[in-house]
């Protein structure tokens, strides 16, 4: 475990570097995220323009949601461009070089680029937003409900990683995934807006089956007082089954696997 | 034959060549469309949206439909091609031949957009018919071809705008993350996403006076009713005026960015 998190560091500190090095890039990354971020701040305006109450959620609550939505974009857009760079190394055989490191492969193929100008522009965003819906709803700051709603987000990213990774894999399988990728892209989307919003079904799917509106929707509910124990259950155990579900199929896709270099 | 003819058909072999990415990428429209048919339910049903954003519910649920699929109609992808041909020197070979750069690129935009254009008439034709049913939309053979025309124009307008964006390429290196930014607010201001008229009387008042509107929440808002008759013959002089104004921005830039051109490598 330590060599890997020794390993994470290592990534992280060339993926920096990597992309200080061009300076107009990294801004310009800063600066193309920023414009995706006018699109997700569009509903924010829009909730508070209407003044609409989910529930007992005032806009306010509502502005959380949104700001963890906005925060978990981050963490995710962290790692994103290695599951949209799997295909090509599928293609032209680049695996190869990986699969002979003394490493685990999911490990450096899912988690060896970092991107920080995506990440860098979601955080600030996100979390200004979840600390000024926190502050305008009045919810108390605790300790325990700190702790819990950071316990909650490390639960969501493990989330996220497993369940996005899964339909990635196809990219053993399929030569382009480009349609996927923007099926999965928009999937993530549907978390841009409480899932109170949704049907009853639409809800039950995406709580238990495809498990997406756990990743933004748990941490805010608890944040606010309104998670129940059950509910938390599921929120630590779901990302413990899609993972083991992404890794099972992650051996199933290596596999499959036949190297297309020479 | 002439070339302009020949760029243009050749543009309707490019896009029915990926015919598949096409239909991917207006399949994957559909989840924003729900996402928001979801939200405007919610709130129209949870609130007096209608009072706040000025549309009724009807309006609203139209434009979501439809907004998506003109945004998708008029989207341009040509900036990057120009980008590499200032700066990979592929320009040089329109500057030896007899033709205009930028008129080649308009018949190849306009021949890749016409599959797009048949197969969003068949979608738009779809959403229509559904919205009368369901939510009692009335429409006059005048209106349909009124909204025709403005997405005609829509699209001209569209072209000559990110003409101009991509001709910066004389000036700036590296611009392909700039582009990046330049089309997702460009497609936040034009109303892809949301009716920005629904911000009150400032964005409606901005949404008029600036170009962006009249490439999506102009045309959309001609078929959903928003907009008198009146207020329909003045958008599309309004269109014709940006039209010509970025028609000849555009030129104005080429000629300049012509000067500083140095045809490295091609």
């Amino acid at each position: 475990m330590r060599k890997y998190l020794r390993l994470t560091g290592v990534f992280m500190k060339l993926s920096i570097m990597s992309q200080l090095e061009y300076r107009v890039n990294f801004i310009s990354g800063v600066a193309v995220e920023t414009g995706w971020m006018l699109v997700k701040l569009l509903y924010v305006a829009v909730v508070y323009r209407v003044g609409v109450s989910i529930g007992t959620f005032t806009p306010d609550h509502i502005m959380i949601f949104i700001g963890i939505y906005v925060l978990m974009t981050g963490f995710y857009m962290l790692y994103y461009p290695n599951f949209t760079g799997m295909g090509k190394m599928v293609q032209s055989g680049e695996l190869d070089m990986y699969l002979v490191k003394p490493v685990s492969l999911q490990f450096i193929v899912t988690l060896r680029q970092w991107s920080f100008p995506m990440f860098l522009t979601n955080m600030t965003a996100g979390t200004i937003l979840i600390i000024t819906g926190w502050h305008r709803a009045g919810l108390p700051v605790s300790f325990l409900r700190v702790a819990g709603f950071l316990f909650l987000l490390v639960c969501s990213n493990l989330l996220t990683y497993s369940l996005f990774l899964i339909p990635n894999l196809l990219a053993f399988r399929t030569v382009s995934a480009a349609g996927l990728d923007s099926a999965t892209a928009a999937l993530w989307d549907f978390n841009n807006m409480p899932c109170m919003i949704y049907g009853k079904w639409m809800q039950r799917i995406g709580t238990y089956i495809l498990p997406v509106f756990v990743i933004t929707n748990f941490p805010g509910l608890f944040l606010m007082g309104e998670l129940s124990p059950v509910m938390f259950l599921w929120a630590v155990v779901s990302p413990v089954l899609a993972f083991i579900l992404a890794r099972v199929l992650w051996k199933k896709a290596v596999r499959s696997y036949s190297s297309a270099s020479s | 034959m002439n070339p302009y003819r020949c760029i243009f058909q050749m543009g309707i072999e490019k896009s029915l060549e990926y015919r598949v990415n096409v239909l991917l990428t207006m399949a994957g429209s559909v989840f924003p469309v729900v996402l928001q048919t979801f939200m405007w339910t919610y709130l129209y049903g949870h609130a007096d949206a209608a009072a706040s954003t000025g549309y009724s519910y009807s309006q609203i649920m139209i434009y979501t439909l439809l907004a998506t699929l003109v945004s998708q109609l008029v989207s341009t992808g040509f900036a990057w091609q120009i980008n590499d041909d200032i700066r990979q020197g592929g320009l040089n070979k329109y500057l030896v031949r007899p033709v205009h750069y930028g008129g080649c690129q308009f018949c190849s935009f306009l021949g890749e957009k016409i599959p797009q254009f048949l197969l969003l008439l068949v979608a738009a034709v779809a959403v229509i018919v559904f919205s009368m049913a369901v939510f009692g939309l009335t429409l006059s053979a005048a209106r349909v071809f009124l909204f025709v025309i403005s997405l005609l124009f829509a699209l001209a307008l569209n072209f000559f705008l990110f003409y101009s964006i991509a001709l910066i390429s004389f000036w700036l290196t590296d611009v392909n993350q700039f582009f990046g930014t330049v089309g997702i607010v460009l497609v936040v201001i034009s109303g892809g996403i949301l009716p920005l008229d629904i911000f009150g009387e400032k964005a409606v008042f901005l949404t008029r006076l600036l170009p962006f509107g009249y490439t999506t929440q102009f045309p959309v808002n001609i078929i959903n009713g928003r907009y008198s008759m009146c207020m329909v013959g003045t958008g599309l002089l309004c269109q014709i005026f940006w039209i010509v104004s970025f028609a000849f921005l555009g030129e104005l830039l080429w000629k300049k960015g012509l000067r500083h051109y140095i045809a490295v490598g091609g």
